[in-house]
């Protein structure tokens, strides 16, 4: 592989998913569905899942969601998100760690549906757990490990909507993989990669 | 075949946590009462309409004054006076007797049958004891605060503090508790500064300006106040 090209298709995803978190992620935040739950599977998991069975890199998620969790930081709305960017790089990281040993186009349907609710809820509440612990650290607020206690169940019970979406979106976002990335021309690819990911961070950090 | 044989076990295992967490939350004994450690009972109107009887006045019927002074806890509660703050103000000293024959509704208002009535009640205190309707408090107090170009109409905390009867609030650590016994414990340094709101969509809301969103708990339903 090309490493312009992963880097590029790394800051494209990473964009398109750090985009989605602020416009998609806040408005969600403002009704009364799991958003937490739509972003982390829907959004985060499903770009992932479709960039690794693209590009078949293993790493290259973990840069995703550094890329996406910088854009969510530096976007001005939304104020004080520390929480969702931290959120973000642990489903990346958590994402890697699941999928370190295993090549997405290789699973049958019935693994990647059984892959689809280990990722779904570790990424869910492994990501939720993280993300709890190490806001207060770097908010210099106290942690109460008696708080993380207590909503402890109910994480990896709201992680069962997680495991459940995940076993659409895994077997979906791997039979959207139309794309052979080294089937398209340069002179199409970077292009078209510089301007989406223009596009993106305009829009995030200026615009909205 | 080895490979899917694991992963359809940590599967099921990773569903069975699931569905046991949800089953425990469920199951799960529902407490009723969120006392402070300065003698200060705080409660919803919910847990109100729990724990009392209902009594008919006119055309009213709801809880019973004197079941809701009993949440009190105090150990001859017929030996006392008290006195019902309303937000606008209209506070009046009652006895027991007058609670005998007096009810308290959703919307705040306490009806006597023979002293009229008072609106937008809050709070009911006896010597140094009190009992806070929290989400009453909450709703008809208008105190704006604006954080981040958002207007918030609520109680600032160090107003309810105070009206809790908190004398240094810096000695205690804060807990807030949603609905899902989602929690989060401050101290007074980064919530001296914070409001408690009414919202349609998430009901009542602390809102902590100095903290990250992830300590905003929505659906708030209890506040613990500790010594620390």
């Amino acid at each position: 592989m090309n490493k312009a090209k992963l880097i590029l298709g790394m800051l494209v995803f990473g964009s398109i998913w750090g985009l989605l978190e602020c416009t998609l992620g806040d408005y969600l935040h403002e009704t009364n569905l799991p958003a937490g739950t739509i972003m982390t599977v829907v959004v985060g998991l499903g770009l992932m899942i479709l960039s690794r069975s693209i590009y078949r890199q293993r790493g290259m998620q973990l840069g995703m969601g550094l890329i996406a969790g910088g854009l969510r930081y530096v976007n001005p709305v939304g104020g004080y998100l520390l929480c969702s960017v931290f959120a973000i790089a642990a489903e990346a990281v958590v994402f890697e760690l699941i999928w370190s040993l295993l090549d997405i186009n290789e699973l049958s349907l019935s693994e990647k549906i059984g892959m689809g609710i280990i990722t779904g809820y570790g990424c869910y509440t492994l990501g939720y757990i993280f993300t709890q612990v190490a806001t207060p650290l770097f908010s210099s607020v106290p942690f109460y490990l008696s708080d993380l206690i207590s909503i402890l169940p109910s994480i990896l019970a709201k992680g069962l909507i997680a495991a459940g979406l995940g076993v659409i979106v895994l077997p979906l976002a791997t039979s959207l993989k139309t794309i052979d990335i080294y089937k398209i021309k340069d002179r199409f690819y970077y292009p078209t990669t510089f301007v989406v990911i223009g596009v993106c961070w305009l829009v995030g950090t200026i615009i909205i | 075949m080895v490979r899917g044989n694991v992963i359809s076990v940590v599967a099921t295992v990773l569903i069975a946590i699931g569905i046991t967490s949800a089953a425990y939350i469920h199951f799960q004994e529902e407490e009723t009462t969120a006392v402070t450690a300065v003698g200060a009972h705080i409660y919803t109107m919910e847990d109100i309409f729990g724990a009392g009887e209902e009594k008919t006045i006119g055309n009213y019927t709801s809880v019973a004054l004197d079941d809701v002074f009993k949440m009190m806890n105090l150990k001859n509660p017929e030996a006392y006076n008290y006195t019902i703050f309303s937000s606008d103000g209209n506070d009046k000293s009652i006895s027991w007797m007058n609670a005998t024959q007096a009810l308290l509704t959703n919307d705040g208002l306490v009806i006597f049958s023979d002293l009229g009535w008072i609106k937008n009640v809050t709070m009911i205190k006896t010597g140094n004891r009190s009992l806070i309707i929290f989400d009453a408090f909450v709703k008809f107090w208008n105190e704006t605060v604006k954080i981040e170009e958002e207007n918030y109409t609520g109680i600032p905390l160090d107003i309810l503090v105070e009206k809790i009867g908190i004398k240094e609030p810096a000695e205690y650590t804060y807990t807030f508790i949603a609905v899902d016994k989602y929690k989060k414990t401050v101290r007074w340094e980064d919530a001296r500064s914070g409001i408690i709101v009414w919202q349609a969509e998430t009901k009542l809301k602390v809102v902590l300006p100095d903290l990250p969103k992830a300590f905003w708990v929505y659906h708030l339903f209890r506040l613990e106040v500790k010594h620390e």
